[in-house]
């Protein structure tokens, strides 16, 4: 089979992704083969994969390589699902800044450093966030500038002083801005007290005033230009501290309070979990997605008998809940993948020919989708058709659960408080005539206590 | 831990080299402070921006700035480690 080269891996002249008979493949190129060998002799990279901070690889032979050029070809440990960061929590952001920094630190006690501080080239296992890009990794001189500080300040830290300062949901304008917050927007948008704060003042305000003070002038070469080694690691540990010590900013939502104010009985809660688990051991998916998982209840349950679970909700408050359960739970190490994703307006594809960074549609489908508690939602807050909310489960899943929830449910009839019901359609019978022409039912098990229903099914063709 | 790559490029010698260790003395933390102030001062936009350069500059300047702090640090660890050590050591001889 053809290799097929990554279409959001082309900007390094080092080296490039490429995919071959399902597997993913790194080649190393002729400008990249030196910080390569030095990243692998300096002893660099078997420390950083032993403190699980870099994707382990193995070396294949370049006879596997995509194009000419090659002086290595490498085999990346698979990532399970790739996400990005506009789909991240501030806790995994705040986290993928802490590993980019830690990295940055052991790298120039070897005499290297990233060139590189985009959270593009970091990617969650579970709850562990790993740097996937080895050739970001290059020889670095003592008291050099960090070539990528700027990157960093604009990527990771001004969006999460945004949240930390304004609001958690900012975390959606890097969708739009995916070279990062300029420094002077997020200068303006931070409230006048940060001045007081040092590392904001550092780092953002006056940072961003020096880069406006000389954007004429000719770039100094960053190559020859020196301070003390001393002070870019002060820079690094300043940056480093600035983070740690940030937190999320509160923002009242009545999501992450959902799994304590919803309308049904422990009955039927019990019921829901026997359901989905008992589905789960059975056929055993590689891969579930939890749509509308709220703070995980049902990931984690769905996570002991699948491969791999990716738990999306819109809230950030829940999914930032569902990203501390899952840093702190043991059980599920590395299953359970919590992302924010308004499934009414999910990550399209994006960047250079919209094809950089991939839709959610693009990185399935899933074995199993789950959407408990979720169709109400999308047919009468989002005014959604039955039959479209079928059609794209049907792009999402190989197989779903779904639940159900009649008009009469507690939980529906406060949607339809506010808003004249035009939803004729929404039945039991419109739903199963929906989602008959699209999957076979397979299962339908009333939840006790409830009007509600479950339902298993498994996608037509 | 010995890479084998194909002949087709030049690999350089690469390893850690020794960190600087000279102290921060008090006269480059202020001349780098009115730098910092000066590099802020004015702010012309240009039409074709670089972000680079500035950033770079920057650091440069933050780099002493932050290099004095990280200096100032240890410093302050070093000492109240001493003080902390003659402490349990007096303690010790008091207790005795």
């Amino acid at each position: 089979m053809e290799p097929l080269k990554d279409r959001g891996s082309f900007r390094d002249p080092s080296g490039f992704v490429f995919y071959r008979d399902g597997e993913v493949f790194r080649q190393v190129n002729g400008p990249g083969g030196q910080a390569y060998r030095a990243l692998m002799e300096s002893g660099l990279y078997d420390e950083l994969v032993e403190a699980e901070l870099l994707v382990p690889h193995e070396v294949v032979s370049t006879d596997l390589a995509a194009a000419d050029g090659a002086v290595a070809v490498l085999r990346p440990e698979r990532i399970p699902f790739i996400s990005y960061p506009y789909e991240w929590s501030f806790g995994q952001l705040r986290a993928a800044a802490i590993t980019t920094l830690r990295i940055q630190q052991r790298a120039m006690d070897r005499g290297m450093g990233l060139t590189d501080a985009t959270p593009f080239n970091i990617q969650f296992v579970g709850r562990r966030p790993v740097l996937v890009d080895t050739l970001s990794l290059v020889p670095m001189d003592d008291g050099e500038p960090w070539i990528a500080y700027h990157q960093f300040c604009t990527q990771f830290l001004a969006p999460l002083r945004l949240q930390a300062r304004l609001d958690p949901r900012l975390s959606g304008l890097l969708r739009s801005t995916l070279d990062g917050v300029p420094l002077d927007m997020a200068s303006r948008m931070l409230p006048r007290r940060t001045w007081a704060n040092l590392g904001d003042l550092m780092h953002i305000h006056l940072h961003a005033r020096s880069i406006r003070r000389h954007a004429g002038a000719a770039a100094p070469d960053a190559g020859r230009t020196r301070a003390s080694a001393r002070g870019i690691r002060g820079i690094v540990e300043h940056l480093l501290s600035h983070v740690e010590g940030t937190a999320m900013r509160r923002v009242p939502s009545v999501w992450e309070d959902y799994e304590a104010s919803h309308s049904y009985e422990q009955a039927a809660r019990t019921a829901k979990l026997d359901f989905v688990s008992g589905w789960v051991q059975a056929r055993r998916p590689s891969v579930v997605w939890d749509l509308g998982a709220n703070t995980g209840v049902f990931s984690r349950v769905a996570a002991q008998g699948a491969g791999y679970v990716v738990s999306l909700d819109f809230d950030a408050n829940a999914v930032e809940q569902n990203f501390s359960r899952v840093s702190h739970d043991s059980d599920e190490d590395g299953k359970v993948l919590p992302l924010c994703m308004n499934l009414m307006n999910p990550s399209p594809d994006l960047g250079w020919g919209l094809a950089e960074r991939k839709s959610l549609t693009a990185r399935g489908p899933a074995d199993l989708c789950l959407a408990l508690a979720l169709v109400h939602h999308l047919a009468i807050s989002g005014n959604v058709p039955l039959p479209m909310v079928a059609a794209q489960f049907a792009e999402w899943g190989r197989s779903l659960i779904v639940e159900w929830v009649p008009k009469s449910d507690a939980m529906v009839q406060r949607l339809l408080a506010s808003r004249v019901d035009v939803f004729d359609e929404y039945t039991e019978e419109g739903f199963q005539q929906a989602f008959s022409s699209r999957f076979h039912i397979v299962e339908r098990e009333p939840v006790p206590e409830s009007e509600r229903v479950l339902y298993a099914m498994e996608r037509r063709g | 831990m010995a890479v084998e790559l194909s002949e087709n490029i030049t690999a350089g010698p690469a390893g850690p080299t020794e960190p600087g260790t000279s102290g921060i003395p008090p006269l480059p933390y202020i001349l780098a402070v009115t730098c910092l102030i000066h590099l802020v001062a004015a702010a012309p936009l240009a039409a074709y921006i670089d972000p680079i350069t500035g950033s770079i500059i920057f650091q440069l300047v933050a780099a002493v700035v932050l290099g004095a702090a990280l200096t100032a640090k240890r410093v302050w660890r070093v000492v109240t480690g001493s003080l902390e050590r003659a402490r349990t050591l007096v303690s010790g001889l008091w207790n005795r």
